[in-house]
């Protein structure tokens, strides 16, 4: 392990980075109140959990943290619930038609150009017509894996000369979708486009371009796409099921900031959550236990992890406390 | 002992350029444990999941006939200049379990299959063959409920307002809009006016409405099959699996559809024979609903020389899940509402009771949904499979794990364009007092 410490490579540095308790817990605003919860091994369980704060549930596998949360919350209105699920991509989606961007931008190429929208999508009119605007012909090679070349018609660009040839501020459609989120953020500098732009930049995806297929991203960029989409719901609480999953330590950094936002936004955040860097982050924890199934189920304790830290012995604060010293 | 056959001690990757990967050229010990991290879109998986595992994986595939690899999945070559010692490889991944209801965590694991054939020879009275006890088969399923444990029953007014007619829009279901195919067979069926508010429908009309059974009529000179609206919701939308809807069909059914215990099994989705036969006072959906952990030792309590074999397999099978930290699950829990993490457990339990060694074992963050406390204990799952002599290839970022592992390589510095150049290999010098 001490070579990769000195490395200096991120992985190393990260390695003995720490999270620290807040100095300060955001006192709640009010509280959200889960009476006699007895789904699976839930035992009558009464809880509140406090708005306008990060709340943490935490506690060993099956020990019912996703019972409480999702069989309690998940129908309240003014809900959104981000579960662990991973967002499934055909060759023809891309960040650009998976958050919507694309519709806001075909629009703003057929007003500059007086045309019809659909000959802006690679899916529809104005895809080139050898490749169907996939940018790549696939050819069959029966039992044999196939084979991808790129289009000798469009070049890969993956739409038909005549719909390149209108542009919006100088720029084609092609060399839009081209771009990175960050440059596509100063290109369009207001309106539903650039909102859509700054979610991706908050979540930390700035570098990703907006044409790029969404079966390439990884598991973190897709994780953090899903996200970026569920910011965009109106809502004023947010259940997050393990959003750390496929992230790097240097990511939750970025997360834990991204989470502040929305907080400060006036929100209710309540994420169930392993991630002790998160954990040392929250406001409020709920820890569940002690044990897992018939086991479990209970509430071993409610309240800031300043307390969680000094006055528990629950497994989750033994853990958390190694981790902070 | 230097025989040339013992000198493969090392997959040697050369010049791997998948996806965002700039031709990384590494070595990764065989028989050892190896984490890959880095940030996410650094390329770990391009080069663990998209390199390695899928190299190996097409080779094997290549050993089939053509014909038998033209109803398998074809997996493209990976770019990569060569690659040296590549062993079998097995990919334990986090995909979730197919999200079918008839699938649980005991008809995943074998475990409900092996109960089954312990209860067809050992259960009082004897009812039949393992057929008998399973849900799946016609000759073990309740009969109510086919086998699912759970029956719908669909919320009329949540889909009919009977203030309004029909041509005004009185139905309210995906695909049952004024002027839709489904629409115009109802409304213009001559059962019933389609001007008339529903709630001055006379009782015969209503009931043909909603309930008619399939029925061909003759409208306009066409011949049309008629059933009436709820049979035919029951037949096209709740016959489908929740998970598998649509995720506007699937927000219908939440909102007109109420599931409910079946009444008949009390749940249990078996039929009455089937329930009634039992080993010592217990049948075999009690056995299903217990906490695996229990099941294990009523498994072990059982003592009969003419299953001995099949329920040392069973127990070792509950023994590993317990293990593992599953103890907590039961058999009859759907595969699909298992946690990813869960899921991966779940599928790891299949590889530690295997006798094949040199194994190339993939893992996808295997401490995913793990509490702190878990995690060691996941870990010395990992170092077993190692420690029988298999190459353990983990993609992970959780410091604990990492620091279990022999060597690692880290990828990035960056990400995306610049991503991918990988640093040199970290080795850990020889096996410190952390590995083990």
């Amino acid at each position: 392990m001490a070579g990769l410490r000195t490395s200096g490579t991120l992985t190393g540095r990260h390695l003995d980075h720490r999270a620290k308790l807040r100095a300060e817990f955001r006192s709640p605003k009010g509280f959200l109140t889960i009476n006699g919860a007895r789904l699976n091994n839930l035992k009558d369980v009464s809880v509140d959990l406090p708005l306008g704060v990060l709340t943490v549930v935490t506690g060993v596998a099956g020990s019912g943290k996703s019972s409480l949360i999702h069989g309690s919350l998940r129908k309240r209105p003014g809900v959104v619930t981000v579960d662990q699920s991973a967002i499934r991509g055909s060759r023809r989606s891309n960040p650009a038609t998976y958050t919507g961007l694309l519709d806001s931008v075909r629009t703003a190429f057929a007003k500059a150009n007086g045309v019809k929208a659909a000959l802006f999508s690679a899916n529809s009119e104005g895809a080139c017509t050898h490749c169907k605007g996939i940018g790549l012909v696939y050819t069959d090679l029966a039992m044999m894996a196939g084979v991808a070349t790129v289009c000798e018609k469009c070049e890969g660009k993956r739409f038909t000369p005549e719909v390149l040839r209108y542009t919006l501020r100088g720029k084609n459609i092609s060399e839009v979708l081209g771009m990175s989120v960050a440059e596509a953020r100063e290109f369009f500098p207001s309106g539903q486009a650039h909102t859509v732009l700054s979610r991706l930049h908050d979540v930390g995806l700035s570098y990703l371009s907006l044409g790029q297929p969404l079966t390439t991203l990884s598991g973190g960029e897709r994780q953090r796409l899903k996200l970026a989409i569920h910011m965009a719901e109106k809502a004023s609480t947010y259940v997050m099921d393990e959003p750390t999953s496929g992230l790097h330590l240097a990511d939750v950094d970025q997360l834990l900031g991204l989470l502040d936002q929305l907080i400060d936004a006036g929100n209710t955040v309540i994420v169930i959550e392993h991630h002790l860097a998160v954990m040392a982050h929250a406001d409020w924890i709920v820890d569940m236990g002690p044990g897992a199934g018939h086991d479990g189920g209970q509430v071993v304790f409610s309240g800031t992890p300043g307390e969680l830290v000094s006055d528990s012995d629950t497994l989750t604060a033994q853990h958390l406390k190694q981790y902070l010293s | 002992m230097n025989a040339v056959a013992d000198s493969h001690d090392v997959i040697q990757v050369r010049g791997a350029r998948e996806n965002n990967l700039a031709d990384v050229s590494l070595d990764v010990p065989k028989r050892r444990l190896t984490v890959f991290t880095g940030v996410s879109g650094s390329g770990k998986s391009s080069l663990v999941f998209g390199t390695i595992a899928a190299e190996s994986q097409r080779m094997i595939n290549e050993t089939y006939t053509a014909f038998l690899q033209s109803f398998m999945p074809s997996i493209g070559r990976p770019d990569v200049d060569a690659l040296h010692n590549l062993s079998a490889a097995i990919i334990v991944d986090q995909e979730r379990m197919g999200a079918n209801s008839r699938s649980t965590v005991g008809t995943a694991t074998d475990a409900h299959t092996m109960l089954r054939i312990v209860f067809s020879r050992l259960g009082q009275p004897y009812v039949g063959t393992s057929g008998a006890f399973s849900f799946n088969l016609p000759e073990g399923m309740c009969p109510a409920c086919e086998g699912l444990g759970k029956v719908t029953t669909i919320d009329v007014d949540a889909i009919v307002d009977r203030s309004k007619s029909l041509n005004d829009g009185a139905i309210d279901a995906p695909n049952y809009g004024v002027d839709t195919w489904y629409w115009r067979v109802l409304a213009h069926s001559g059962l019933y006016p389609a001007d008339r508010p529903i709630r001055e429908f006379t009782e015969q009309e209503l009931d043909d409405f909603l309930h008619k059974p399939i029925t061909k009529l003759t409208i306009g000179g066409t011949n049309v099959t008629y059933e009436g609206l709820i049979p035919k919701l029951q037949r096209t939308i709740l016959s489908k699996d929740r998970e598998s809807m649509q995720p506007h069909i699937r927000a219908f059914v939440d909102r007109a559809v109420t599931f409910a215990t079946c009444e008949n099994c009390k749940g249990a989705r078996l039929n009455e024979a089937a329930l009634n036969s039992k080993i010592r006072g217990v049948n075999i959906a009690d056995c299903c609903a217990m906490q695996i952990s229990d099941l294990a030792q009523f498994a072990h309590s059982i003592d009969d020389p003419s299953v001995a074999p099949l329920l040392a397999t069973l127990r070792n099978t509950l023994d590993s899940l317990v293990e593992i930290g599953l103890g907590y699950l039961s058999l009859d829990r759907e595969s699909g509402t298992l946690s990813g993490g869960e899921s991966q457990r779940v599928k790891m339990v299949r590889h530690l009771g295997s006798s094949l060694t040199d194994i190339t074992y993939v893992f996808d963050e295997p401490t995913v949904g793990l509490h702190p406390h878990d995690i060691q204990r996941m870990n010395n799952l990992l170092l077993r499979l190692r420690d029988k002599g298999n190459t353990v290839l983990v993609v992970e970022h959780k410091p604990e794990t990492i620091a279990i592992a022999i060597t690692w390589s880290t990828s990035g510095p960056a990400r995306a364009s610049t991503a991918g150049t990988s640093a040199t290999p970290v080795t850990w010098p020889g096996c410190g007092p952390l590995a083990r």
